[in-house]
């Protein structure tokens, strides 16, 4: 019969442990109370599945930081930030949550998926934090009961698909194909997607849903192929370079057919197709965020803020996300999520319509209700958290490889 | 983030629930592979069961916190037994392939829209353990320990999380002792012996799978109540690959060894991301991406240098025993 | 004059019909066109009559196609619709199939033009040939698995190879198979690179991960070997070295996935009704070859002899005179080189990412013990056979569970054979 490791050494443990604590107790007494700034946190997808859109919403957060600072702060305050990645996986996700927590932060940027969002939630909710995400699409945040500690600027994949079908129609395509990654995102467009195109009287010959961790698609786009469809919707992240490319070998590509995808993809992602053709592409159309409304001209400042980002996509979100938090503490004279939470859904919907933090600030100041109407176009937050409008922009790549904007579509909830 | 700050994000990583819960994991793991010597690649396969189990019986049986937690039990015996009457009388090597197999088809099937219905498919499940946080008697409010801070429902989970991983440990110390324990390290050192002495060393075997997968049930039962969310990416080999690293790191056929092994990588998992958050305004250089990934860097690099300086466990000495 | 006043009050008439037409809310629709399918371009399908209810107040519209195929019929207000297409007022010869409906409910929004189709046919159309056969699509399916079979069975190889001399499970093999990828992609396709041809990247990959290899298994793994009484630390001492190294990648190479510049996009080779790229029966032929090289090294020259007797037994080989310590190192630089070229065929049929390896550990595993552990010839075998299945199994299951089906199918083939499919029967209880 063994005895367990020496006491020695179970004792030096434990002491060390106890040492460390007093010290820490003894630090947060001699620490000086935090008047000066205002400390946000980031919980975004820097690494994982996800890991595209990390940098451009990091980027839009840090832009809307600027925007902020240079009217005035929040209630006098300056914004900083602090950054943390979610990877895309809730144990590290958690962990990281807990280091934003531990500083105070009580405001949150994030996640990057509906999935990750949902393992933290209960703990955001039980330590009246506010999180407020320009990502997650999924429909399960609608019904959650996080009592106006979460909020969304992101449009819901129910309020996305009939666009998509709509745009297949316009091209005159009636037999369709959806190839869909097997996720809460993937899946969930591929359903609206079908409903909607369905609903209006075209067929969907096939909805396709891949393993995620697959690296061969050969087989689903040689699958598609034999049906012989009009138009295909490929939902993906960024293996979809590799769809694209087996499915231009197996004459699927945007010459002999519609194709359509979600976001906005990056002015490089020709290079993962077929490096030596830019054209490749050439006719591929997207739905994704919106970069300029009314003349804003956020997509040109995002860029110059932080060039060479290799997508946008949700990045007028996110910005609006943390511009919309900002006027909610200002709205609620308060930096306590407990106390601002009421007011975030009430500064998209009010009286006067502003454009921007410094004049929404301003009508504030003189005593009116606002809407907050940004890069994202109007949100019109539910008191729930969800946007009743959502603008799209639908993208076509022309013939560099580019996405050009072709036009923007807003859609309402029902 | 000063040094001190570093400090105790590193001991609240100690004693977080998920901790708890990969000591559990491991603990589980311990009994199966450190006492008997089996080497099962599935322990995340059990964490799951416990879980959708838990979710499950309350969400789709209306069952309470107690019906439900049986439930998850429940599921994870079946899972030992399915998994351990075929394949327990092979080498310990297949034996580890097969657990591994098993667990990530489940896993993959519980995604699949075919078990959407029941599971939640990719999106799993949420909000189950309102029961469970009713018993909390702790009132509302922030509870403070030197610079750590817990509002009252962290801190009951942490309160149970922390005393189920203690009770399990001196009950599997116990179980060990007993003559049943006996006869499972001598299976693990010597197979043919207690075969020779008339042992049933197939039953054995499975009690210590069942067993072992009960414990990695309940560890699965604190994560979905601590995240009040279930969802199959959470249950990747990866999980059972990390209980493993505890195990090694504190020793393996140690009672306390998971706990303070689990602990140790859980701080290094913190520390590293501390200090590369506070190292990001001199790593400016760097791309945020890059940033975030040379923090698994460290990761990788802290395990490879423990396991290389202290290759049977932070405490060194342990008993002899023969290579499985 | 009074004809005259008659012929404006008319066209007055006419106009203010039209002017009633105009939506009295601006834009909120629903429209499409109509268009039939022939031989060359579909053709407009002229005079059709529609008529959409809305479903809260039960008003009724009427609209009708123009000329041009287009109709539009304009809308009060966003709500839910019936729109009915009156078949009878098809044009002879065409009609809508029996299967599709004449009648849709769909949501209108605010100023919004909704399109809805309906997909006509001329009468006695003939059908459309169907898709492939069952025949054709089964072999289609047989040969995309072996494509991928081969590839894993490079890899994994590699890695029986390693386990048989050493009993380590590397798990950082999947890196190995990124690290030859990415060097590859580095030497050929990077902007700013030396833009080698792949022949040459590849080569230069290939040997320097085998020496990387070989460094490695010398160098960290044998003191380690001796020093840990427990031979489970070594395990996690590979999956330590898999994050340093996968993440130590991503850091380098950025999450996107690339193709090499070179043979990039290709027209398929067709032939019974079969496509295969170019590429990929060159990556198919590849591998075909270095793995008959491999079994000519380990059957018929003097190293190989050595490699398969200190894998049998250590003791007798180092008995014999051979240089026990030499031969695994070679094996570690033998069997990392084979991973690199696995990683760098994966490439080429499949692109480059930071985390391919990783991606395919799974399925090297699953080819090894499918095949039997131990045995090189096996894990071949082992792996063509696994792809080969997981791609069968897609004509009946959902593709979802493609990569579950194989995990079972191998839980499943071990429970008979516990050896392996290859191996020889041996004492595994």
């Amino acid at each position: 019969m063994r005895m367990p490791p020496s006491s020695n050494s179970r004792a030096v443990l434990a002491v060390a442990l106890g040492i460390s604590l007093a010290i820490g107790a003894a630090a947060v007494q001699a620490q000086p109370a935090a008047g000066g700034e205002l400390k946000i946190g980031t919980l975004l997808p820097m690494t994982g599945p996800a890991a595209q859109f990390g940098p451009p919403m990091a980027a839009a957060v840090e832009l809307a930081a600027k925007d902020i600072n240079d009217a005035g702060g929040v209630l006098g305050r300056k914004v900083t930030l602090v950054h943390a990645d979610e990877a895309g996986d809730a144990n590290i996700a958690s962990q990281a949550l807990d280091r934003l927590l531990s500083q105070n932060i009580r405001a949150i940027m994030g996640t990057g998926s509906t999935s990750v969002t949902l393992s933290l939630l209960d703990k955001v909710v039980r330590a009246r934090a506010s999180m407020c995400s320009g990502a997650n699409t999924g429909p399960q945040l609608t019904a959650y009961p996080h009592q106006g500690y979460f909020a969304r600027t992101s449009y819901s994949q129910v309020l996305q698909g009939p666009v998509y079908a709509q745009l297949a129609i316009e091209d005159g395509h009636s037999k369709i194909a959806i190839l869909a990654r097997g996720d809460a995102f993937g899946k969930g467009l591929a359903e609206a997607i079908e409903q909607s195109f369905k609903a209006a009287g075209g067929e969907v010959l096939a909805t396709i849903v891949y393993d995620p961790a697959q690296t061969s698609f050969d087989s689903e786009v040689q699958r598609i192929a034999g049906l012989r469809p009009e138009g295909v919707a490929v939902i993906g992240y960024d293996e979809r370079g590799k769809i694209f490319r087996s499915m231009i070998e197996r004459g699927l590509g945007p010459r002999n057919i519609g194709l359509y995808t979600t976001g906005v993809l990056g002015p490089d992602f020709w290079k993962g197709v077929n490096p030596a053709d830019a054209a490749v592409l050439e006719k591929v159309k997207q739905g994704g965020s919106v970069l300029t409304i009314r003349g804003n001209d956020f997509g040109p400042r995002l860029a110059a803020h932080a060039p060479g980002l290799r997508t946008t996509q949700f990045a007028p979100e996110q910005y609006d996300c943390l511009v919309i938090t900002a006027l909610a503490m200002t709205a609620a004279k308060s930096t306590d999520p407990a106390v601002y939470k009421s007011q975030v859904p009430l500064v998209t919907k009010g009286e006067v319509e502003c454009t921007n933090y410094s004049d929404c600030v301003r009508a504030l100041a003189s005593g009116k209700t606002i809407a907050y109407v940004g890069p994202t176009g109007p949100t019109r937050l539910t008191d729930k958290g969800d946007p009743t409008t959502a603008r799209f922009q639908i993208y076509a790549v022309d013939a560099k490889g580019v996405s050009q904007p072709v036009r923007q579509v807003q859609v309402k909830a029902p | 983030m000063d040094f001190l700050e570093l400090l105790s994000l590193t001991a609240r990583a100690a004693v977080s629930p998920e901790a708890a819960v990969l000591a559990l994991a491991a603990v589980g793991l311990n009994l199966h592979y450190g006492y008997t010597g089996l080497l099962n690649f599935g322990q995340a396969g059990f964490m799951m069961m416990g879980a959708y189990g838990l979710a499950i019986g309350v969400l789709s049986f209306d069952l309470g916190f107690a019906g439900a937690l049986a439930m998850a039990l429940a599921f994870a015996a079946v899972l030992a037994l399915l998994m351990g009457l075929p394949t327990l009388r092979l080498r310990a090597d297949y034996f580890a392939i097969v657990s591994l197999a098993v667990t990530e088809s489940l896993r993959l099937l519980f995604r699949s829209s075919w078990m959407e219905p029941v599971t939640g498919g990719v999106q799993g499940l949420q909000r189950f353990g309102d029961d469970f946080f009713a018993l909390n008697p702790i009132p509302p409010g922030d509870y403070a320990l030197g610079p750590l801070h817990w509002n009252e429902a962290q801190l009951f989970l942490c309160a149970v999380a922390w005393a189920t991983v203690v009770a399990t440990i001196l009950f599997v110390r116990m179980l060990v002792a007993s003559p049943w324990g006996r006869v499972i390290r001598a299976i693990r050192d010597n197979e043919p012996g207690p075969t020779s002495l008339g042992k049933p060393v197939f039953r054995y075997k499975m009690q210590s799978l069942v067993l072992g997968g009960l414990i990695g049930a309940l560890a699965g039962v604190l994560l979905a109540l601590s995240h009040q969310d279930v969802n199959p990416e959470t249950y990747l080999p990866t999980l059972t690959f990390f209980a493993y690293t505890g195990l090694v790191l504190g020793g393996m056929g140690k009672a306390w060894g998971p706990v303070i092994g689990v602990a140790i990588f859980w701080m290094i998992v913190a520390a590293t991301d501390g200090l590369l958050a506070s190292a990001s305004d001199t790593l400016s250089w760097l791309g945020p991406q890059q940033v975030s990934a040379a923090r698994f860097v460290l990761l990788g690099a802290g395990l490879m240098l423990l396991v290389m300086y202290r290759p049977d466990g932070l405490f060194g000495k342990r008993e002899q025993r023969r290579a499985a | 004059m009074t004809f005259f006043r008659l012929l404006i009050a008319c066209f007055l008439m006419g106009a203010g019909l039209l002017a009633g037409a105009v939506p009295a809310h601006a834009g909120t629709a629903i429209g499409g066109t109509l268009r039939v399918k022939s031989a060359d371009a579909p053709a407009p399908v002229d005079g059709v009559q529609l008529t959409v209810q809305s479903v809260q107040t039960g008003q009724a519209f009427r609209g009708r196609s123009g000329p041009d195929g287009r109709f539009e019929i304009a809308l009060p207000s966003a709500g839910s619709y019936r729109i009915t297409l009156d078949a009878s007022s098809l044009p002879s010869g065409v009609l809508l199939p029996a299967d599709r409906p004449a009648t849709l409910t769909v949501d209108v929004q605010e100023g919004q033009r909704k399109l809805v189709l309906y997909p006509l046919e001329r009468a006695g159309a003939v059908q459309e040939q169907q898709g492939p056969s069952a025949a054709t699509r089964v072999m289609q399916v047989v040969l995309d698995g072996t494509v991928f079979g081969l590839i894993v069975a490079m890899a994994a190889v590699g890695l029986s190879l390693i386990y048989s001399v050493s009993r380590i499970i590397n798990f950082a093999h999947g890196e190995f198979m990124t690290l030859g990828a990415l060097l590859a992609f580095l030497l050929s396709s990077m902007a700013g690179g030396p833009q080698w041809p792949l022949i040459a990247s590849a080569a230069v990959a290939v040997l320097a991960v085998g020496a990387l290899g070989g460094a490695l298994g010398t160098g960290l793994l044998r003191p380690l070997e001796s020093r840990a009484k427990e031979h489970f630390a070594i395990l996690v001492f590979t999956i330590g070295l898999s994050f340093a190294m996968r993440y130590l990648l991503l850091a380098l190479f950025e999450s996107n996935t690339q193709p090499y510049r070179e043979y990039a996009l290709q027209e398929p080779l067709r032939f019974a009704g079969l496509a295969i790229t170019p590429r990929d029966l060159v990556v198919c032929a590849i591998a075909v070859l270095a793995l008959l090289g491999l079994g000519v090294l380990l059957l018929r020259t003097r190293l190989g002899r050595a490699m398969r007797a200190v894998a049998g037994d250590p003791g007798l080989a180092e008995a014999t005179g051979i240089d026990v310590n030499r031969i695994k190192r070679d094996i570690w630089i033998v069997g990392s080189a084979l991973a690199a070229t696995g990683g760098v065929l994966m490439a080429v049929s499949h692109q480059v990412r930071w985390d391919m390896g990783y991606q395919t550990l799974m399925f090297v595993f699953a080819a090894v013990i499918l095949g039997g552990i131990g045995t090189a010839f096996g894990t071949i075998a082992g792996g063509i056979v696994l792809g080969i299945c997981m791609e069968l199994g897609t004509l009946v299951f959902p593709v979802e569970l493609k990569t579950a089906l194989a995990m079972l199918a191998l839980a499943a083939v071990l429970l008979v054979r516990p050896q392996g499919l290859f191996n020889r029967a041996q004492r595994v209880g």
